[in-house]
C-alpha cells in the first residue's frame, strides 16, 4: 500500500511526480466501477493508456483482511480508493480535517476576520484605478442602432417589412360602449369631505432623531410667528407643538392638547359647512347678456347736451317745470329763484330771499310757483304763461280766507299786489322745510318739516289746504326721519319715504296701506310712476330699487349702475323715461316700459349716461327733472348750472 | 387714370367752346379753375380773369373733394363717359359791414328796403337805417319782443308787426320824418307767447306757444290805437308753434316743438299734410324762388323739404355743421340755392343747397347764440343775437 503525499496548496503541483506514483484516472465519476469488474484494468491515464488493477486489487478476502487489521497499525486511517484501485492511508491533518468537518467545526487556524483587502480604496490615491478615456460613441448617438434603424427603414421602404398597425385594444373591440354619445359626467359628491388630519411623523416620534427637535432660538421664531401671522381669534385655534425626545417609550408623559386637539377635529367636522359652490357652466358668454332691446331701438331719449342755463351762483338744489313746457325755474343755495325761458336760456325772472331755496314746485293748476325757502312757503305768482290762468290765480288769492285758530303751529298771510309784485302767499312754520309736493289737483300742498330731536317725528309732516286755508298734521305718530313724499298722480294715497321704508298710506281711510323694505340704509329720494303703480326709490348707497306695487313689497329690481350715491330719480310725465342722478357727475337714462296688463313686468332698459356736469366738493348733480312732454331732460348741479339734454 | 369732361355754363359772357376735355382723374377745384382759365384767355381780358374765381358743380353738387372721389360717390360707372361740368361764378363771401349795438338780446331783425327792423329782449322794437343809424325804439310791450314782420317801409313811413311775450301783437305804423306813431292796433287773443308772424300781403298769421296758429287781417282802422280780434284760430298742433311760412297764398306751413310739420290749407283750414320729423323744429323758411323748405331743428341739422310732392321721400337733404339748435333759417330773395342759417353755436352759415357737407362760408363773429337771421334784402344778411349785437353782412 502506497500512500499518497498531501498536496499542499501552496506549492505548485507537480505533475510528473503524481504520474509516476498513481495514474489519475479518467473515466469519469458517472461510470459505475462495476463495469471493469471482470477486466484487469481500472481505468485509462490521461495518455488513454490502460490502468491495470494493482496485484491485491479490490476486495481481498476475509483472512487478508483479518491479518492486515492485526497487523497494521494505521488499518484504522487506510481507505481503499475505487477509481485507482489503492489503499490510501490517510495523514494525521486528514483525520483532523475530516473530524473537523464531522463535528461542524471549523479550523482553528482559520482566521474568520481576514485583512478585508479594499480593492477599490477609499483612501483617494493619486491615480485612478482606470483611467481609460471616455469613447466617443459613449456620447454621441449609437452608430450601430443608426444602421439597425437605417436597415430596417430600407426593409420598410422597400416593402419587405411591413409596418405593423397599432393593434386594437382587446377589450374595447368586442364591446359596445353604450354611454359614448352621453357626455361624461362625474357624479358629484354631495359634501366636500373635511381635510384628512396627516399621520403623525417624524416630529411627532418620542423619540425623534436630533435634526427634528427645536432649539430655543427656533421655538422663539415660531412663538413671534404665531403673533404675527395670526389674530387674536385665530390664535386661539393653532397650538406650536414642540418635538420631545424621551430615552423610552414608558418614560413620555401624558400629551396635555390631546383633548383639545380632538375637540378641535370635531369641531371641524361637524360645524364647518362645506358644501360646493356651483359654478354656471358658461359655455357661450353672449348667453348671459339679457335678452333686451338695443338702445338705438328705443328713441326718443335725450342724449346730448344741448343748453347749459348759468346765472346762479351757488350750487342749485331744485328745479321745476311749468306744465306748457316753456319756463323752468330752479332754487340755489345763492337763496335766489330764477325763471327760465327753456329755449333761450334767458333768465327772465330773479327772485331774491333770506334763506337757500331747498324746494321748488309750479302749482299744476294755478299759476303759483311755491317756493320753500328755511321755515317758509312762498307762493309766487311770476305772471308767466297764460294771461287767463295768472288772472284767475289772483283773484283766487285774493278771495282766500285762513283762519289762524285752524292751523297749528303755523301762520298764514296774503300779500297782495300792492305791497309786493309777486308774493302772494306765505307759510311760516316753526321748524325748516324740507321739501313742498302739491297734489295733482293743485289743492293740498304736502310739507316735509325737519323737526328739532326733542319733537316727535310726527310734527315732520303738514299738509296745507289751500283752498281752505288749513294746515294740519295728518300724523300722530311716524317713525324714521322722513326724506321724501309723494301723491298719488290718480288716487288719494300718500307715499313718504323714510330712511329705511317707504310706507303708502291711503289718506281717506286714514290707514297705512303698504310698507315696502328696501334694502338701502338710507334712501335719497322717491318717484311714482304717471300711472301709480310703479315706485323708483334711489339710495344713498348707489342703489336704486324699483317697486311694482302689485307685484309684492320687495323690490322688482335693483339696480347698481352708480358708483356714487343716488341722489334723484324721476319719471317722465308721458313717455317711457325714467333718469336717476348721482353724485358720481352722471345721470342714467333709462327706458321703462309698463304694460296694462297685469301678466306682464315691466320692461327697464338703461340707455343712456349722461355726462356734463362738474364735481364739486363731491356733489355734481342734485336734482333732475324731465321735460314735461320732450324727451328732454333738465338737471342741475353743485356747479351752479343747469343743463338741459335734447335727443 | 384720366376722365372726360365737357364745361358748360350759364354765364354767356364767360362761355368756353364745347369741346371734350381730358383731364386727370384727381383734379380738384383749383386745377378746374386753371384748366377753365385757360380756355377763357382768348375770349375774356387778364384784368377780369385775374379777379374771377369759379366754383364747379357736377352732377348737380358742388365739387369739393377731388373729381374722382365727387363721381364715385354718386355713380361709379360715370367715370368712363363723359361728364359735364358746371361753372358757376363764385361769389365771394358776405363781407361783415357793420355792428348794432343794443341794451338786451336780438331775438328777431328784419330788412326791408333800406330800414332795419330789430326786436329786442328789452320790449322795444327798434327801427335802424342801413347805414347803421339809429332812427328809433319804440316801446309798447311789456315783454321781450319775439317775432317781427315788415309790411311797408318807404320814404320814411314805415309799417310793421312785432309779437311779443306778453300775447299780444302789435301792429305798428310809424312815420320817421314826423317821428310819431300814426297807429298802434294791438291784436289780443293769444293765450301764450308769440313765436312767429307770417305776412302775406293783407293777412298775416302768428303762431304762439299756446299750440294754436290765428289769421289777422290787416284792414284799416279807422282808430289811431284800438284792439283787433283774430279771424280765424287753428288748433294746430299738440305743442308750441315755433315757426310758420307761407307757401302760397292760401297755404300755411307750420313748424312744432311736437316734432311734425304741416302744410295747412287756408281755404278749407284743414292740414293737408303731416311730416314727422323726430325732433322738434325750431324754424323755418319757404324760399320764394322754388318752394322748397328749409327748417332748422333742435338735432343741429338743417333739412330741406320739398312739400309739393304727394307721394315719395319729402325730405330732400340734410345739412350738418351746426354743432349746437339752429335757431332760424332763411332762404336769399334771389337764387333758389342759397340760404342762411343762425345758430346757438354763435355762427351764421351760409349754405348752397347743392353742397351738403359743408356750408359755403361761416359768418363768424357773434359771441354768444344767434337768436335770429334775415335775409330780406339781398345784399344785406343780418344776424342778432344773445350778445347784445346786430351784425350786418353785405353780398354779391
Amino acid at each position: 500500500m502506497t500512500s499518497v503525499k498531501r498536496k499542499d496548496s501552496s506549492t505548485s503541483t507537480d505533475e510528473t511526480d503524481s504520474d509516476e506514483e498513481v495514474p489519475s484516472n479518467t473515466i469519469g465519476s458517472d461510470i459505475p466501477l462495476k463495469w471493469y469488474e471482470n477486466h484487469d484494468h481500472i481505468g485509462y491515464d490521461l495518455d488513454a493508456k490502460k490502468i491495470l488493477k494493482p496485484i491485491s486489487a479490490g476486495k481481498t478476502d476475509d483472512i487478508d483482511e483479518f491479518l492486515e487489521k492485526m497487523e497494521n497499525a494505521d488499518y484504522w486511517r487506510t481507505v481503499y480508493d475505487d477509481l485507482t484501485g489503492q489503499n490510501i492511508t490517510l495523514t494525521n491533518e486528514d483525520i483532523a480535517l475530516m473530524q473537523q468537518v464531522k463535528n461542524a467545526k471549523t479550523n482553528p487556524d482559520d482566521q474568520v476576520y481576514e485583512p478585508w483587502l479594499d480593492t477599490f480604496s477609499s483612501e483617494v490615491m493619486i491615480h485612478p484605478i482606470i483611467n481609460t478615456p471616455e469613447s466617443k460613441a459613449s456620447f454621441i448617438p449609437s452608430k450601430w442602432e443608426r444602421l439597425k434603424v437605417g436597415k430596417y427603414l430600407h426593409a420598410i421602404k422597400m416593402g419587405w417589412i411591413k409596418p405593423v398597425p397599432p393593434k386594437e385594444d382587446p377589450l374595447l373591440s368586442n364591446n359596445y360602449d353604450l354611454w359614448s354619445d352621453e357626455p361624461k359626467t362625474n357624479l358629484p359628491r354631495s359634501n366636500i369631505p373635511a381635510p384628512k388630519l396627516e399621520l403623525p411623523g417624524h416630529h411627532e416620534s418620542y423619540n425623534p432623531s436630533v435634526e427634528y427637535l427645536l432649539d430655543d432660538a427656533e421655538v422663539e421664531a415660531l412663538k413671534t410667528k404665531m403673533e404675527s401671522d395670526y389674530d387674536e381669534n385665530e390664535r386661539q385655534t393653532k397650538t406650536i407643538f414642540v418635538p420631545k425626545k424621551y430615552s423610552s417609550l414608558r418614560q413620555v408623559p401624558v400629551y396635555d392638547q390631546f383633548v383639545y386637539e380632538r375637540f378641535q377635529r370635531c369641531l371641524d367636522l361637524y360645524l364647518c359647512p362645506r358644501q360646493k359652490r356651483l359654478k354656471a357652466n358658461i359655455t357661450n358668454i353672449n348667453d348671459l347678456i339679457p335678452d333686451k332691446p338695443k338702445p338705438q331701438d328705443l328713441h326718443p331719449y335725450p342724449i346730448v347736451q344741448s343748453l347749459i342755463y348759468e346765472g346762479h351762483k351757488n350750487m342749485i338744489r331744485c328745479l321745476t317745470c311749468h306744465s306748457s313746457g316753456q319756463w323752468l325755474a330752479s332754487g340755489s343755495d345763492d337763496c335766489t329763484v330764477r325763471i327760465w325761458e327753456i329755449a333761450t336760456t334767458r333768465c327772465m325772472n330773479v327772485f331774491q330771499f333770506d334763506k337757500p331755496v331747498v324746494s321748488l314746485q309750479w302749482n299744476p293748476v294755478l299759476s303759483l310757483l311755491t317756493v320753500a325757502t328755511g321755515s317758509q312757503i312762498l307762493m309766487i305768482n311770476p305772471k308767466l304763461g297764460e294771461n287767463a290762468k295768472t288772472l284767475f290765480t289772483e283773484e283766487f288769492v285774493k278771495q282766500l280766507s285762513y283762519d289762524a285758530s285752524n292751523n297749528d303751529d303755523c301762520q298764514w298771510s296774503k300779500t297782495s299786489d300792492e305791497t309786493d309784485k309777486y308774493i302772494r302767499l306765505t307759510i311760516t312754520h316753526p321748524i325748516p322745510v324740507r321739501q313742498i309736493e302739491w297734489q295733482a289737483r293743485g289743492d293740498y300742498l304736502a310739507c316735509v318739516l325737519i323737526p328739532r330731536s326733542d319733537q316727535s317725528q310726527s310734527k315732520s309732516i303738514l299738509i296745507h289746504h289751500l283752498s281752505k286755508g288749513r294746515s294740519q298734521y295728518p300724523f300722530k305718530q311716524l317713525k324714521g326721519a322722513v326724506q321724501n313724499v309723494r301723491f298719488h298722480p290718480t288716487k288719494p294715497i300718500f307715499i313718504i319715504a323714510t330712511q329705511h321704508s317707504i310706507k303708502i298710506y291711503h289718506l281717506l281711510k286714514q290707514q297705512l296701506i303698504k310698507r315696502l323694505y328696501v334694502n338701502t340704509k338710507w334712501i335719497s329720494s322717491i318717484d311714482i310712476h304717471p300711472l301709480g303703480d310703479n315706485i323708483l326709490c334711489g339710495g344713498y348707497d348707489s342703489k336704486i330699487n324699483w317697486f311694482d306695487l302689485d307685484l309684492s313689497v320687495k323690490p322688482y329690481e335693483t339696480y347698481r349702475y352708480h358708483k356714487r350715491a343716488v341722489r334723484c330719480v324721476r319719471y317722465h310725465t308721458k313717455l317711457p323715461l325714467f333718469a336717476s342722478t348721482s353724485d358720481d357727475g352722471t345721470c342714467i337714462v333709462s327706458h321703462c316700459s309698463v304694460y296694462s296688463d297685469l301678466l306682464k313686468n315691466p320692461l327697464i332698459v338703461p340707455v343712456k349716461i349722461l355726462r356734463g356736469h362738474q364735481i364739486i366738493n363731491d356733489l355734481s348733480i342734485l336734482d333732475c327733472l324731465f321735460h314735461p312732454t320732450q324727451p328732454w331732460i333738465f338737471t342741475s348741479g353743485a356747479d351752479s348750472t343747469i343743463r338741459l339734454f335734447t335727443n | 387714370m384720366s376722365i372726360q369732361v365737357q364745361f358748360i355754363t350759364r354765364l354767356e359772357k364767360y362761355s368756353v367752346p364745347d369741346t371734350t376735355l381730358v383731364i386727370p382723374c384727381s383734379s380738384t377745384n383749383s386745377q378746374l379753375e386753371a384748366i377753365l382759365k385757360g380756355l377763357l384767355k382768348p375770349t375774356v381780358s387778364s384784368n377780369d380773369l385775374s379777379r374771377l374765381s369759379f366754383d364747379f358743380l357736377c352732377l348737380n353738387k358742388l365739387i369739393r373733394s377731388s373729381l374722382e372721389e365727387h363721381i364715385r360717390e354718386k355713380d361709379e360707372s360715370l367715370l368712363e363717359s363723359i361728364i359735364s361740368i358746371e361753372y358757376i361764378e363764385k361769389f365771394q363771401g358776405p363781407q361783415p359791414e357793420d355792428v348794432l349795438m343794443h341794451d338786451d338780446w336780438v331775438s328777431a331783425c328784419r330788412s326791408l328796403a333800406d330800414s332795419i327792423l330789430v326786436a329786442s329782449y328789452d320790449t322795444k322794437v327798434h327801427l335802424w337805417n342801413n347805414q347803421g343809424e339809429h332812427i328809433i325804439s319804440l316801446p309798447g310791450h311789456t315783454a321781450p319782443v319775439r317775432s317781427l314782420a315788415f309790411i311797408y317801409s318807404d320814404d320814411g313811413e314805415h309799417e310793421f308787426i312785432s309779437g311779443s311775450h306778453d300775447q299780444t301783437i302789435l301792429i305798428w305804423k310809424y312815420d320817421q320824418n314826423k317821428n310819431n306813431v300814426q297807429s298802434l292796433i294791438t291784436c289780443k287773443g293769444h293765450q301764450g307767447t308769440i313765436e312767429t308772424l307770417a305776412l302775406q300781403k293783407s293777412v298775416f298769421c302768428s303762431g304762439s306757444f299756446d299750440k294754436t296758429i290765428k289769421l289777422w287781417g290787416l284792414e284799416e282802422e279807422k282808430e289811431k290805437s284800438s284792439t283787433k280780434e283774430c279771424r280765424l284760430t287753428i288748433n294746430a298742433h299738440n305743442e308750441n308753434v315755433s315757426s310758420i311760412g307761407w307757401t302760397s297764398t292760401n297755404e300755411l306751413v307750420s313748424g312744432s316743438w311736437d316734432q311734425t310739420i304741416k302744410l295747412w290749407n287756408m281755404d278749407t283750414i284743414q292740414s293737408t299734410q303731416t311730416f314727422k320729423c323726430g325732433k322738434a323744429v325750431l324754424s323755418l323758411d319757404i324760399s320764394p324762388v322754388n318752394g322748397l323748405l328749409v327748417c332748422g331743428f333742435t338735432d343741429r341739422f338743417i333739412r330741406l323739404y320739398d312739400t309739393r310732392l304727394q307721394e315719395g321721400y319729402v325730405l330732400r337733404s340734410t345739412f350738418s355743421s351746426h354743432s349746437q339748435w339752429v335757431s332760424s333759417v332763411m332762404w336769399s330773395r334771389k337764387s333758389e340755392y342759397l340760404f342762411v342759417s343762425g345758430s346757438y353755436d354763435s355762427l351764421v352759415k351760409l349754405w348752397d343747397t347743392r353742397s351738403l357737407k359743408a356750408p359755403l362760408y361761416d359768418l363768424q363773429g357773434h359771441e354768444d347764440r344767434v337768436l335770429c337771421v334775415d335775409w330780406s334784402m339781398d345784399q344785406l344778411i343780418l344776424s342778432g343775437g344773445a350778445d347784445n349785437s346786430l351784425k350786418m353782412f353785405s353780398f354779391k
